[in-house]
């Protein structure tokens, strides 16, 4: 981070974590604002639980809205999971069933959300290990009715797309069919390690690695399908060299610059 | 419905019980149970994370091994309340107090409390401290009467071990290690300065002072009290170091 506060690597916008922010003062709030003085922001939000079945908590929400206020960013996302039960927080995006009682549970609390920061946020589809016996309906058209009924966006994590597919056995190109395109505002792109095999073969989603192969071809698939995005590289483990880091950012750029008209400004950061 | 299925998850993620939960989920090929251990272990090890990263020098007194058993002992007393993981960690140095495996170490628990004290001031809200101009203007004859407000980052520690001394021999590329006198007790602070975390041992004398202005008695009287410490206290030098120090960040008189 203290390489972007300087203003030096070639970036288009930062994204950053939400709650690492939530503190009261010090100098990580001081490195953000000299991050905000060189970049656009992007806020990421990874506690807000707006699967949770007893809805979202509202001193979370104010804090965010007080952050949102403070870095005016250009966008704001979160997660289609959930992370707070019975006023515990788990640390971990946990998987939701895609029924109807989820899916009224989720568009309250991101009607709830937009409300209380006055604007439109964006939710991350995510990587996932194993299926509910009582889901419904598929993750995609689960996200479809989610955008539709909340007029929330989507932030579309094609490695995720990618690890889930993998793990769960469905096809990546019917996902990608399935998601309302219009409503995409940004994508994500992460690595991902392979543990076991045969049988036990699971995809992992580590954000620890450059991307993987099949996930690039997956992403020219979706910007070919969407048209330019915003793209982010996710790496919070074992963060390597920013060299290794902007290298990748490259390579999605140079996706992007293929399917974008002149006039486009879509970015990698 | 929805509201068990997830406190079922929760118990997965944070002690992987899994019976409750395996009913309600399927794997696509393979084992169940070794899917659900995923999200335990990412649960585990982004807090033992968490608190690595907030007590480095407890870990590197107990070492690695011991380290991750006392975490995966905590979380699974203390699961995190708040979704915000900057003040995940609070509770340690009173477990620690009650870890029969940490007995051995009877300062460990205070090391903790130091440790946590420096993560605490450095999220500590900010505020300017005191200019020493405003208060060379204050007339003489109220200086006595002077209430000074603590700076938010500023905490006061008092142990019966050298925890100052122990933190300090503690950190990385010391040469060379000075030794550690176990018997000798010590008070001290922990503060900010502008971005950077301080922290210095104090004399009695200047520790009864200190606590004396935080529970907002006057200079007279704090400083009475110090002198009943120690009748060689030096008001001058002392105040003149904590102002440099910006632990105070108002007065009045």
């Amino acid at each position: 981070m203290a390489a972007f506060a300087s203003g030096t690597p070639d970036a288009a916008w930062v994204e950053i974590h939400s709650e690492n922010f939530f503190v009261p003062g010090g100098p990580r709030l001081a490195q953000l604002e000299d991050v905000r003085s060189h970049y656009a922001i992007s806020c990421h939000g990874v506690g807000l639980s707006l699967g949770s079945a007893q809805g979202v908590d509202v001193d979370h929400l104010s804090t965010l809205r007080d952050l949102v206020d403070r870095i005016e960013p250009g966008l704001v996302s979160e997660h289609l999971s959930f992370s707070v039960v019975d006023d515990i927080y788990v640390n971990d995006l946990l998987p939701l069933p895609y029924t109807e009682e989820a899916l009224q549970a989720v568009v309250r609390n991101v009607d709830q959300t937009q409300e209380a920061i006055g604007r439109e946020i964006l939710i991350e589809n995510p990587s996932s290990y194993l299926a509910f016996v009582d889901s419904v309906l598929t993750e995609w058209d689960f996200l479809a009715e989610l955008s539709q009924r909340s007029g929330c966006g989507l932030l579309l994590d094609v490695n995720n797309i990618y690890v889930s597919a993998e793990n769960n056995g469905f096809d990546v190109s019917t996902y990608l069919e399935g998601v309302p395109g219009d409503a995409v505002g940004e994508i994500h792109l992460a690595g991902h390690s392979i543990d076991g095999s045969g049988e036990e073969r699971l995809l992992i989603d580590t954000h620890g690695d450059v991307v993987a192969g099949p996930v690039w071809t997956l992403y020219q698939q979706a910007l070919e399908k969407l048209g330019p995005r915003p793209t982010l590289i996710e790496w919070d483990t074992d963060i390597p060299e920013l060299e290794v880091l902007l290298a990748e950012a490259h390579t999605a750029q140079r996706h992007l610059d293929a399917v974008s008209m002149p006039e486009d400004s879509s970015r990698v950061a | 419905m929805l509201h068990d299925l997830q406190r079922d998850f929760a118990g997965v993620a944070l002690t992987n019980s899994v019976a409750a939960l395996l009913p309600h989920v399927s794997a696509a090929r393979g084992s169940t149970e070794r899917r659900l251990s995923v999200y335990h272990a990412n649960t585990l090890n982004s807090l033992t994370d968490v608190l690595s990263a907030a007590y480095p020098v407890v870990q590197r007194i107990v070492g690695d091994r011991f380290f991750y058993g006392l975490a995966k002992a905590f979380i699974a007393a203390h699961p995190p309340r708040q979704p915000a993981l900057f003040r995940y960690g609070d509770a340690l140095p009173e477990f620690l107090t009650q870890f029969e495996p940490a007995k051995t170490l009877p300062y460990l628990a205070d090391m903790a409390r130091l440790e946590w004290a420096r993560l605490d001031a450095y999220f500590a809200a900010d505020c300017d401290p005191i200019d020493p101009q405003q208060l060379a203007n204050v007339p003489p004859e109220q200086i006595s009467n002077l209430k000074f407000t603590m700076h938010p980052a500023y905490r006061l520690l008092e142990s019966n071990f050298p925890i100052f001394t122990i933190w300090a021999v503690n950190q990385p590329d010391l040469d060379p290690v000075p030794e550690v006198d176990f018997d000798q007790s010590e008070d001290g602070y922990v503060s900010r300065l502008t971005h950077t975390v301080i922290q210095r041992a104090l004399p009695s004398d200047t520790l009864s002072w200190l606590r004396a202005l935080k529970d907002g008695e006057t200079l007279g009287t704090a400083t009475a009290l110090a002198m009943a410490c120690d009748e060689a206290f030096d008001l001058q030098n002392t105040l003149r170091q904590h102002l440099a120090d910006g632990t105070f960040s108002n007065f009045h008189v």
